[in-house]
């Protein structure tokens, strides 16, 4: 029976990976990454793989799905690691694949890393406390138009709460929602309402390539920032809450548009 | 013949619009009772083509493949000016085609006209396509009068006596008037009988050219019995003179069947779901020629000259040169290039055709038989023209010349806007392009019309059989995974009870996921069989198959409902043993469990677990195979009888019934399609050519316990699957 370890990659590069990680990974009979459902900065995966002196395998969202390559692996070797961008366990969440690890009597270790959930409130001065629950935009598609993000923004803000909108991606098809778009679709979804829950005018915050080099926040109208660059991938929204801290405030004050910029 | 078209050409356009002096009529019957002899010869007394032609040449079967094959394949218009009690009738007739395979021209046809003519031979007497094209008329509220035919074989043949003709008349009526009470519409179930006494029933020969009725008889005092002297000792041309066809079958249409304006009154709400007292509503109510344009097309047909002609009922306005006018549904403008009236083969250029009127239009491109024109943009269209029987057989074609590619998928998209019986599947990915038709002969036509009109030479599979799945009983809930493994679907499925299927196949149950006024159509399904609570979980309908909700309260379900409709129809369209159809399913979604993030239950998520889920049911109450059946009925001499029964009995046919008429014997038998793949020529050299036949749809049936597996690994090795269709265990995955 094998061991599988969760390793997080964080949000910047291959030296944001932990030295206590680094002495698991040399300990692993096979490596394998999950480049599907987050961005890794480009040759971090190679460099890591050239210390440890062994490749590291990618798998593919059906590959990862079906288990039957980690599984099988586990079979094999005493320990396995399994390396995922950001966190194993917070925006994406690959406890599907740990339960299956344990049916099938394997054991699990975690070493955790930045996420996203938790450094864009951070990067942006917003109290974690104060967060309602995560929501996220997916590509449009056909048939599928769901209203349920724009719902948790507007249950969020009734009780006060901060939202943290995630945008969809698919780095192994290049493609990423820009927070433009993201806001075009909740926008339109919220056209026509008497009551809209993102008015043009409602002050909110978008954050870019948040911890990385070129981190980059913003602040202001929903109107106005449709139309800014926020620059390469990835994106995300901070819809604040209706009331303000004063330190968020300050925090947020200093990254409103035509206001002083946050770079990171 | 030259001075009496020229002559229509000076009349017709003012006769047009006298609305109460037209007629517009279907000839029906089934096959080879004789409605084109009839056609022909009623032109001809009409002076419109000359009697050499009519009746032995068959005018009307002007197409070169129905004159080989001796049958009508395409409907085929006239207009015929008739005079009726001193004043000029205006008589647009529209001949259909018998055999089965071309049902789908009669359906159209029945959309065009108000009146028809049913035909019965007094030899075959009522048959099943007599049924059927009734049926076809009623629903469409057209009304039928009836002529029975081919007297001359009755009298000759059989040597019946007068009181034996009278009641072999008798029969026939009763059996007709039987057949439109139980299928007129409501309001017509006591008016719509037909009664010799008062001239709804006529009798003669179409191929003798003569004809009479009772109120004939008792003006000119002649009895059965004068008629049958006449025609038994050959002098059927004196009665021709006196008893004149057109005289009789004209003037029975003129006074029984009803002119357009009586007729939109209760055809249009029948076939319009628009608003009545709307502008267009009132204009086609009243048949108005200066309204709104409102023009159904029935037919598209190919001229090697004009192009694409258009056929179809103006309902109200009027059709002219120049005009441009929107296909509705589209966001398309077409203009008309010029407006005639059929002459059989040939079409007469009018200035303009008006409300009530059966027109020909050159230049409307974008319409399929079945499109809606109208001058007003936001016209509702006119309710789809259904045919109840469906495509069983199959062909794969390809051009022999790869580089003839292009050029045969515009012809096939062409053959489909021409022929909506006919289904068309262009697979630019596998390069397998399929044709599905009413039968072989069907496909037949079509493959000859490929290479001879449209000049591209094709190589053609044999036919194949499209068969139908199903399932033996209830099965589920079954559990349907996402591939991410966070969201789960549950599902059960049963067969629909009958009456539910039968309210789909008529359209009593849209098709799709919207439907109007939920309520009463909760009461409705629940009269035919369904718990009231899986019809006010109504989700979706696709072909003959219904997706029922029967969840309460599921969170995201609402935004996830569509995806699952997707799959449902993806799943309806390949059933999970072999991937044709599903036929007559419910599909019972009882419970979901949803991903909190939209993201983690998007497409990709959310239709292959439904899918599955609804597979893995379908396992689960074991899948059943089905296929098509056919009534063939062979009418042959006693002396080959053996011969034709063994033909049937070898093709696993069950035989029906068995009767004879004198030395005439009548075989009908239920018979698999799959088995009657080259049974024309077979039945031919079995009897030596002394046969009569015919057949007729007869759904689709259980294939046998020890023959389905075999015939599934067939067609799944044809469609490059493995032989064997996967187990419950496959979609649990
Ligand atoms: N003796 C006799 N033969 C007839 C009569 N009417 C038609 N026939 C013959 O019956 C056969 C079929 O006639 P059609 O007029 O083609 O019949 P149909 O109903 O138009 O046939 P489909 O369009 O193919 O259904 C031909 O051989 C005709 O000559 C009739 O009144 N008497
Ligand atoms: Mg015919």
């Amino acid at each position: 029976m094998g061991q599988l370890a969760f390793i997080g990659l964080g949000l910047g590069d291959d030296r944001d990976l932990s030295l206590r990680a680094r002495e698991v990974l040399r300990r692993c009979g096979v490596v394998f990454s999950e480049t599907y459902t987050s961005l890794v900065a480009p040759g971090s995966l190679e460099r890591i793989a050239r210390e440890l002196g062994r490749p590291i395998i990618s798998l593919t969202r059906p590959e990862v799905e079906s288990e039957g390559p980690v599984l099988d692996a586990l079979k094999r070797h005493s320990e396995v690691g399994f390396l995922v961008a950001g966190d194993p366990f917070a925006a994406t969440t690959h406890v599907a694949l740990r339960l299956a690890a344990e049916k099938a009597g394997h054991t699990w270790s975690y070493l955790p890393n930045a996420s996203i959930v938790t450094s864009a409130p951070g990067f942006l001065g917003l109290q974690q406390y104060r967060f309602g629950r995560v929501v996220s935009i997916p590509f449009p598609a056909p048939d599928f138009a769901p209203r349920s993000p724009l719902d948790g923004i507007a249950q969020n803000r009734a009780q006060d709460f901060h939202t943290l909108v995630l945008l969809d991606l698919r780095p192994d098809e290049g493609r990423f929602l820009t927070a433009p778009e993201a806001l075009g679709i909740l926008t339109a979804r919220d056209a026509g309402s008497s009551d809209p829950v993102l008015p043009a005018d409602l002050s909110i915050a978008v954050v870019a390539r948040v911890g990385t080099d070129s981190a980059r926040a913003w602040y202001g109208p929903r109107a106005r920032l449709a139309a800014v660059d926020f620059g390469p991938p990835l994106h995300s929204i901070v819809v604040p809450a209706r009331t303000l801290h004063f330190e968020e405030k300050e925090s947020l004050a200093r990254i409103r548009l035509d206001g002083v910029g946050a770079d990171g | 013949m030259a001075h009496i078209r020229a002559e229509l050409a000076k009349a017709i356009p003012e006769m047009m619009h006298q609305i109460h002096k037209i007629r517009n009529i279907g000839i029906v019957a089934h096959i080879h009772h004789g409605k084109t002899t009839l056609s022909d010869n009623l032109l001809a007394a009409a002076g419109m083509i000359s009697s050499e032609l009519a009746g032995k040449q068959l005018y009307l079967n002007f197409d070169e493949q129905e004159q080989t094959r001796l049958l009508t394949i395409n409907n085929a218009d006239v207009t015929i000016v008739h005079e009726y009690e001193g004043e000029q009738h205006l008589i647009n007739l529209i001949d259909t085609p018998g055999h089965v395979d071309f049902g789908g021209d009669v359906t159209r046809a029945m959309r065009a006209v108000d009146g028809a003519i049913v035909v019965v031979c007094a030899v075959e007497g009522v048959m099943a396509q007599t049924e059927t094209v009734l049926r076809q008329a009623l629903r469409e509220k057209v009304q039928p009068v009836l002529f029975i035919n081919k007297v001359d074989r009755a009298i000759k043949e059989l040597q019946l006596g007068p009181e034996q003709l009278q009641k072999r008349f008798l029969t026939i009526i009763s059996e007709v008037n039987e057949l439109i009470r139980r299928m007129a519409p409501d309001e017509f179930v006591d008016t719509w009988s037909v009664d010799p006494r008062d001239g709804s029933v006529a009798f003669g020969s179409g191929y003798e050219n003569w004809a009479i009725s009772v109120p004939y008889m008792q003006r000119n005092q002649v009895t059965f019995k004068d008629i049958i002297d006449y025609v038994s000792t050959g002098r059927s041309k004196e009665i021709a003179k006196k008893a004149r066809i057109n005289d009789v079958v004209f003037d029975m249409v003129v006074k029984h069947l009803p002119s357009p304006a009586q007729a939109q009154k209760y055809r249009i709400p029948n076939i319009w779901k628009g608003e009545i007292d709307s502008v267009v509503g009132q204009a086609m109510m009243t048949t108005a020629r200066d309204g709104p344009t409102a023009f159904m097309v029935t037919d598209i047909t190919m001229d090697p000259n004009a192009g694409e002609i258009a056929t179809g009922r103006v309902f109200s306005g009027r059709l002219r040169k120049g005009q441009e006018l929107k296909i509705i549904g589209t966001k398309l403008t077409n203009r008309v290039q010029n407006v005639s009236l059929f002459m059989g083969p040939e079409r007469l250029l009018v200035e303009e055709v008006t409300a009530g009127n059966i027109a020909a239009v050159v230049g409307l491109t974008d319409a399929f038989a079945g499109t809606t024109v109208s001058d007003a943009v936001d016209m509702v269209p006119f309710e789809e023209i259904r045919h109840v029987s469906e495509p069983v057989v199959t062909i794969a074609i390809e051009p022999k010349h790869m580089s003839d590619l292009p050029k045969l998928i515009e012809v096939m998209r062409k053959i489909a806007k021409e022929d909506p019986s006919l289904r068309v599947e262009i697979n630019q990915e596998t390069g397998e392009h399929l044709l599905s038709g009413m039968g072989e002969l069907h496909l037949e036509i079509v493959q000859f019309r490929i290479l001879n009109d449209h000049k591209v030479e094709i190589e053609a599979s044999k036919p194949i059989v499209v068969y139908r799945e199903t399932v033996a009983g209830p099965g589920g809930p079954f559990e349907g995974k996402s591939p991410n493994k966070h969201n789960k679907f549950y599902f059960e499925v049963e067969t629909l009870p009958e009456p539910i299927i039968r309210a789909i196949r008529e359209g009593e149950i849209a098709q799709g996921k919207s439907f109007k006024d939920l309520k009463t159509l909760v009461t409705k399904m629940h009269g035919l069989g369904l718990a009231r609570e899986e019809g006010r979980g109504l989700t979706a309908v696709e072909g003959t198959n219904m997706l029922v909700d029967v969840t309460k309260g599921i969170q995201y379900l609402n935004e996830t409902m569509d995806l699952i409709v997707d799959a449902f129809k993806e799943a309806m369209n390949r059933g999970p043993l072999a991937n044709e159809r599903v036929y007559g399913l419910k599909v019972r979604l009882v419970d979901a469990k949803l991903h909190e993030d939209s993201i983690h239950r998007g497409p990709a998520q959310t239709i292959p677990a439904a899918r599955s889920g609804m597979y893995g049911a379908m396992v689960l109450a074991g899948r059943v195979l089905l296929e098509p059946l056919q009534k063939v009925t062979v009418n042959v001499p006693q002396e080959v009888l053996a011969n034709a029964t063994r033909e049937l009995q070898r093709r696993r046919g069950e035989i029906l019934d068995m009767t004879s008429v004198g030395d005439l014997q009548t075989v009908s038998a239920k018979v698999p399609v799959a088995e009657l793949f080259g049974f024309a020529s077979d039945i031919r050299s079995a009897t030596a050519g002394k046969v009569l036949w015919s057949t007729e749809s007869m759904g689709f049936e259980r294939v046998p316990t020890e023959l389905q597996s075999p015939v599934v690994a067939e067609i799944r090795q044809r469609r490059g699957l493995k032989p064997e269709p996967y187990d419950a265990a496959y979609y649990s995955g």
